[in-house]
């Protein structure tokens, strides 16, 4: 076995040319040392530069992370804060189609890569900008993903921030590891959901990984949850029907009885994917509920076309259900505990 | 992964010059010397070698012969802190439970071997 204490001498190998001068691959270790050294440091800046910084993980794929990270992300710039979106999603990252961002290209200035601007002056920093075309695959181990995030972390000009969205790939592997070791004062983690039970299972993994690496959990923000239907009636003369009782035919045969409001308005919010997930998950491991998102087609749509729900109809459902969302999770930041700093001699 | 066992906050950290005090949330202080915190370094080239009887006790010669100096501390997130000493082995990652542990002279490792990849 080789011994794990052995010192490394430079003096012993790689030795430089006659007259002490590095040869070319001293003199290429040290630029890279150097180059780790500042990256180091800008890491540290970022404690004190970005006030918030919130990872936004789930235990599966598909239930809408990076939905939920812009819809947060923009919810909290239209109150007038500074934003930025760290899109860790290596290997399949979306957050620059959803902001509209997609043949954005990043400018580099003396060694410091500047983030993309989106809607409401939100800084995007995301992987699909280093693409050639939007179909090229991202086929890297582990240890160069990570190389990818630290730079991400502490190569990139976010400038002073309020709020830094952490936006992940499915799981607790290297991407939320590598972030968690490499950024310091994080928040906590909200985590993503859909409303089936199964979602505790998943919830449940993320709430350990949190526990694990001395995380706050700030929230469960519960996704696709419930389908919003709504109506006007009227009679043969068109005349509105008001306080009328209708019947609506949900998922699995359910009958929703509605009553049209005195303009003859009707809603109702179907439950096509069940309910309640997330808040069961918050109850059962005592952590936060922030919210519901709806189910909305216009998200998706609002995906492709690169102008995010949130934008296109600020006063919509989705929109509305993320301002509550947010006011939930900033009163949660306001009321962490403010733990004393370990003091080191 | 072992049970996630609720560890008091880790205050105050104090280097000599061949141990260092720590003073944890409970009111505890413990005094832990280098050579126990580097015998029980957790990264990957350590770890197994405490399985076995003779790699073990070539560790400790190792660690025996390290002329100590206060190390530099850093933390790694919120969890953990890395200790880098002019000598030795500068890998590991010590989460604040297993420094708990060890200050209060348990195994932090239960005696299971060392598993790669089991983080």
């Amino acid at each position: 076995m080789s011994n794990p204490l052995s010192i490394h001498n430079p003096s012993d190998s790689d030795k430089g040319s006659k007259d002490n001068n590095p040869t070319a691959e001293q003199q290429k270790q040290m630029e890279a040392a150097y180059s780790q050294m500042k990256r180091r440091m800008a890491m540290e800046k970022l404690s004190s530069s970005i006030k918030h910084k919130i990872m936004v993980m789930s235990g599966k794929g598909g239930v809408g992370k990076s939905t939920v990270s812009t819809g947060l992300a923009l919810s909290l710039a239209k109150d007038g804060n500074k934003v930025g979106i760290m899109d860790i999603d290596i290997t399949g990252p979306n957050v620059p189609k959803m902001l509209g961002l997609e043949n954005h290209r990043l400018h580099v200035d003396e060694g410091r890569i500047h983030p993309a601007v989106g809607p409401e002056g939100v800084k995007v920093i995301s992987m699909a900008f280093l693409l050639e075309a939007e179909d090229t695959p991202v086929v890297w181990r582990g240890p160069i993903k990570l190389g990818a995030i630290q730079q991400f972390i502490g190569d990139v000009e976010w400038g002073n921030l309020d709020y830094l969205i952490i936006d992940f790939p499915p799981g607790t592997s290297d991407e939320p590891l590598t972030v968690a070791q490499s950024l310091q004062n994080i928040d906590g983690i909200v985590i993503v959901t859909t409303p089936q039970e199964i979602a505790l299972l998943d919830s449940r993994k993320s709430i350990n990984f949190a526990k694990s690496l001395k995380m706050n959990v700030l929230g469960i923000v519960e996704n696709m949850s419930g389908y919003s239907v709504n109506g006007t009636v009227s009679d043969a003369d068109g005349k509105m029907l008001k306080n009328t009782t209708l019947k609506v035919n949900g998922p699995g045969g359910k009958i929703h009885e509605v009553i049209t409001d005195d303009d003859g308005n009707w809603n109702v919010s179907l439950d096509i994917f069940k309910v309640g997930g997330g808040e069961k998950a918050s109850e059962d491991y005592s952590v936060p509920f922030l919210g519901k998102i709806p189910f909305d087609p216009g998200i998706v749509r609002s995906g492709d076309d690169g102008v995010h729900r949130i934008v296109a109809e600020p006063e919509g459902i989705s929109a509305m259900a993320f301002d509550g969302v947010v006011k939930k999770l900033r009163e949660i930041l306001t009321s962490g505990d403010s733990d004393t700093e370990l003091e080191i001699i | 992964m072992s049970e996630i066992v609720e560890t008091p906050k880790l205050n105050r950290l104090e280097r000599k010059a061949e141990s260092m005090l720590l003073t944890w949330s409970d009111n505890h202080e413990f005094e832990l010397s280098y050579k126990t915190l580097l015998y029980w370094c957790p990264c990957a080239k350590c770890s197994p070698s405490r399985d076995d009887e003779n790699t073990a006790s070539e560790l400790t010669s190792n660690i025996d012969v390290i002329l100590f100096e206060k190390p530099q501390v850093s933390k790694v997130g919120s969890y953990a802190l890395k200790f880098e000493f002019p000598q030795g082995c500068n890998s590991g990652i010590f989460t604040f439970e297993r420094l708990y542990r060890l200050c209060k002279n348990e195994n932090p490792d239960d005696g299971k071997p060392y598993v790669h990849g089991a983080w």
